[in-house]
């Protein structure tokens, strides 16, 4: 099988990339509070969305680790045929670019608001790309190892930006835990909580370059349950800390990093949300890039990967700035075409695969999967 | 392979060399360049409206080279701020205004105060809040001060004796009420919008007044120069706000009483007759040191009612006359006068917010809290029905610590 890529990538750091995936987003805009409507319950809907994050994400990891030595891309053709196979590779290929092109978005629009309103958002866009597909190019090996050192920086400061905090927290803003117009309120920010989650599919590209494949159950449900509880414990810090005002906030991490303030000495803290703002996301960036473009060149049955990774890269980088207009299109975009797109495109992906996979292995005899 | 030999040759990698080198070139200038020389930092912003309701914002703009060198340097004769305002159809663009005015941009990050004139506090402050948390200078952390009768920029006239910078002023003031009478109140911009935004619960915001000395024969003030300081500023009492409209004050019993109630009391005294001798005019002074209140909102016969315990600790601070702690009797009798007193002023703040009809002290907010099925069924539509006459009964809880270094007042016979 044409893997394409040399690097292999322990277990931990497989989870540490799953982890910087996924709290970008909450890192940058936090699009799924925006959606709460009580604000005393916005916790809840975080707690909830990873919960249910947890069954989805076993049955992505389960079936890759069912072919261990195969991306999403080349078992989808092993399983579907070769036309119907190489059509759905190339729609996943294409969700993921526009995951890249998104995360890149958010991260120009959120340096443009909160840092540098006069420098045209372009700027960085090319900026992260052109360094995130550089990371790419030099394999899988050189951006996880940035990851494992950051899921760590990432945990802390977003933990420390909480803790610092508590001078000024508000514990009666988290109660009630009441629901006055039933559970409905809940669906839309779960739903986006949960939507964020199906990112999740990305990890069907990394599980053959696993040392152990068979890990990538385990690390992708840990990753779940770490990601789950760092998103309730900044949650519940950060409606302690705004209150009511909490789903008004465009940038809420990066407010809360304004916020401390130790004896008119330990303040202005921001900067350093800055930096994992551009790390995390710039790592999140080079991982897809790299996806999209092992995908491409696994469709294509190419030799190389690399040279597709600067037209990937470019593609990313005009998608991310034609894409979107303002910030409010981002948001919406995130808050409503995202979660309905990914709400049917995963289930969808899942049914196919495993109701293929199965009538493979009844028809096979039970050997199911390529050989290692 | 092919490639790998072209992309790591010698000549490219020389040629990469030299083209990255000359790409630091451009990277020296950025779009958001803000040189500190080039700023101008707001210290103090006032807030008013004017009759045709436009905005006028007034700040305080550090000079600073008039402080730079602290003490050890003779400093410069010139008055280390600059006082200037200007006048929009809104806040920001008011704010704007200063370009024409000022050399250097305003930059807002440092800024500690938002004093809000009286009509801007009762046509609604809403109108110009909204900037302060939209734009990415200033902190929440700005300190909301409401102008008594007055309006901002006439407070913003006020300079203090022993600070240069009237910002310290009012910081060290502001400590000083906080720590020492808790007869006002600190509240940030972020705690104000809290309040704003929470159910059950309106925002409060210290009041300031304007003290205006006149020029006595003797004159012993400090001098500027030529310039009399002949402004200043005290914290005083408490603005109650519905919503985003000022509608009314709390004198500074009243401010202590919500103090009380909301937890918000950090030490403060209380002057009360000496025990067994009724007669007397108030003479024993105690300091509370320490307070603690819990609201419970209770229903009886169907009825909201609200319960108010508050634990205070305190300590005898000073006895005019003759008082002997140690005859078991006495020190009993103080806390009780001590109780009775803290009691006394949180009925004070109940009257007075249930007569200016705003739930300051978050007694609806107990309710959404405790009881959310009662508020949402039919509390929080009529809560404004309920709560000029809702029931509040009060227990405190007083003790009394300490004596200071002496027991027992020493006798003049």
């Amino acid at each position: 099988m044409n893997l394409l890529e040399h690097g292999r990538i322990s277990g931990r750091q497989f989870m540490a990339l799953l982890i910087i995936s996924r709290m970008t987003p909450v890192i940058l805009i936090c699009t799924s509070i925006n959606l709460v409507k009580y604000s005393s319950t916005a916790w809840v809907n975080e707690a909830l969305g990873s919960l249910l994050a947890l069954p989805m994400v076993w049955l992505i990891a389960n079936l890759s680790s069912k072919y261990p030595d195969q991306t999403i891309v080349q078992y989808a053709e092993t399983l579907l045929g070769r036309f119907f196979g190489k059509t759905i590779g190339l729609i996943f290929i294409i969700t993921v670019v526009m995951t890249s092109a998104t995360v890149l978005r958010s991260l120009g629009e959120t340096i443009t608001i909160a840092m540098m309103p006069g420098t045209p958002i372009l700027v960085f866009l090319l900026m992260v790309v052109f360094l995130a597909a550089n990371a790419a190019r030099n394999g899988l090996e050189v951006y996880t190892r940035i990851a494992e050192i950051l899921a760590f920086v990432t945990i802390f400061i977003m933990a420390m930006l909480v803790i610092l905090n508590y001078n000024i927290m508000d514990f009666k803003e988290l109660k009630p835990l009441y629901f006055p117009e039933g559970i409905a309120p809940l669906i839309p920010p779960t739903s986006s909580v949960l939507s964020y989650f199906c990112e999740f599919f990305v990890l069907a590209m990394l599980v053959p370059y696993l040392r152990k494949p068979q890990q990538a159950v385990r690390f992708s449900l840990l990753a779940v349950m770490i990601t789950g509880s760092m998103l309730v414990f900044l949650c519940i810090g950060m409606t302690a800390v705004f209150g009511g005002t909490v789903n008004s906030l465009s940038l809420p991490a990066f407010t809360l990093a304004r916020q401390v303030s130790l004896m008119h000495f330990f303040e202005r803290i921001e900067s350093l949300v800055a930096i994992v703002w551009f790390f995390a996301a710039g790592t999140k960036v080079a991982f897809t890039l790299w996806a999209a473009s092992v995908g491409f060149a696994q469709l294509f049955q190419l030799r190389d990967y690399r040279p597709l990774v600067y037209p990937v890269a470019g593609i990313v980088g005009s998608l991310s700035l034609i894409s979107y207009s303002s910030i409010v299109e981002l948001i919406c975009f995130l808050n409503r075409p995202m979660i309905v797109f990914s709400f049917i495109f995963v289930p969808l992906l899942l049914i196919l695969f495993y109701s293929a996979h199965i009538m493979k292995k009844h028809s096979s005899g039970g050997k199911a999967g390529g050989t290692r | 392979m092919r490639g790998e030999s072209g992309w790591h040759s010698i000549i490219f990698r020389r040629y990469a060399a030299i083209i990255s080198l000359m790409l630091c070139l451009f990277s020296a200038g950025c779009w958001d360049r803000h040189e500190i020389e080039k700023l101008g930092f707001v210290l103090v912003a006032g807030l008013d409206i004017e009759k045709n309701q436009n905005m006028t914002v007034t700040v305080q703009i550090a000079k600073p080279f008039t402080i730079a060198g602290g003490f050890s340097r003779p400093q410069t004769d010139e008055r280390p701020f600059w006082l200037v305002s200007s006048s929009g159809t809104t806040v920001f663009e008011a704010i704007r205004g200063f370009f024409k005015q000022s050399p250097r941009r305003l930059f807002w990050g440092h800024n500690r105060f938002v004093i809000i004139g009286e009509d801007l506090a009762r046509s609604g402050v809403h109108q110009a809040l909204d900037i302060f948390d939209r734009e990415g200078e200033p902190r929440r952390r700005e300190e909301i001060l409401i102008a008594k009768g007055k309006r901002a920029s006439d407070l913003m006239q006020s300079e203090f004796e022993l600070e240069r910078l009237p910002m310290e002023g009012f910081e060290g003031i502001s400590e000083n009420v906080r720590q020492g009478l808790s007869t006002s109140l600190v509240v940030s911009q972020l705690e104000f919008k809290r309040a704003l935004e929470g159910e059950g619960i309106e925002p409060v915001a210290s009041g300031v007044t304007l003290i205006r000395r006149p020029v006595p024969a003797q004159d012993v003030r400090g001098y500027l120069k030529d310039d009399i300081i002949s402004y200043s500023a005290a914290y005083d009492g408490a603005a109650a706000f519905k919503e985003d409209r000022l509608v009314g004050w709390l004198n500074t019993r009243q401010t202590r009483g919500l103090n009380w109630i909301s937890n918000r009391a950090r030490g403060g005294i209380v002057t009360v007759k000496r025990p067994h001798h009724p007669e007397e005019k108030d003479s024993v002074n105690l300091e509370v040191i320490r307070s603690h209140s819990r609201i419970i909102p209770l229903f009886e016969n169907n009825h909201p009612k609200i319960e108010i315990k508050i634990t205070a600790e305190g300590n005898l601070d000073e006895s005019q006359k003759y008082l002997d702690p140690l005859n078991d009797s006495t020190w009993k009798a103080l806390e009780a006068a001590l109780s009775a007193h803290i009691k006394n002023e949180a009925e004070a703040a109940v009257t007075q917010a249930q007569s200016l009809n705003t739930d300051i002290m978050g007694f609806g907010r107990a309710f959404y809290c405790d009881k959310p099925a009662a508020w949402y069924g039919d509390l929080k539509q009529n809560w404004y029905d309920i709560f000029p006459t809702l029931e509040v009964q009060i227990t405190v809880e007083a003790k009394l610590r300490r004596t200071g270094l002496l027991v027992r007042t020493l006798t003049s016979h």
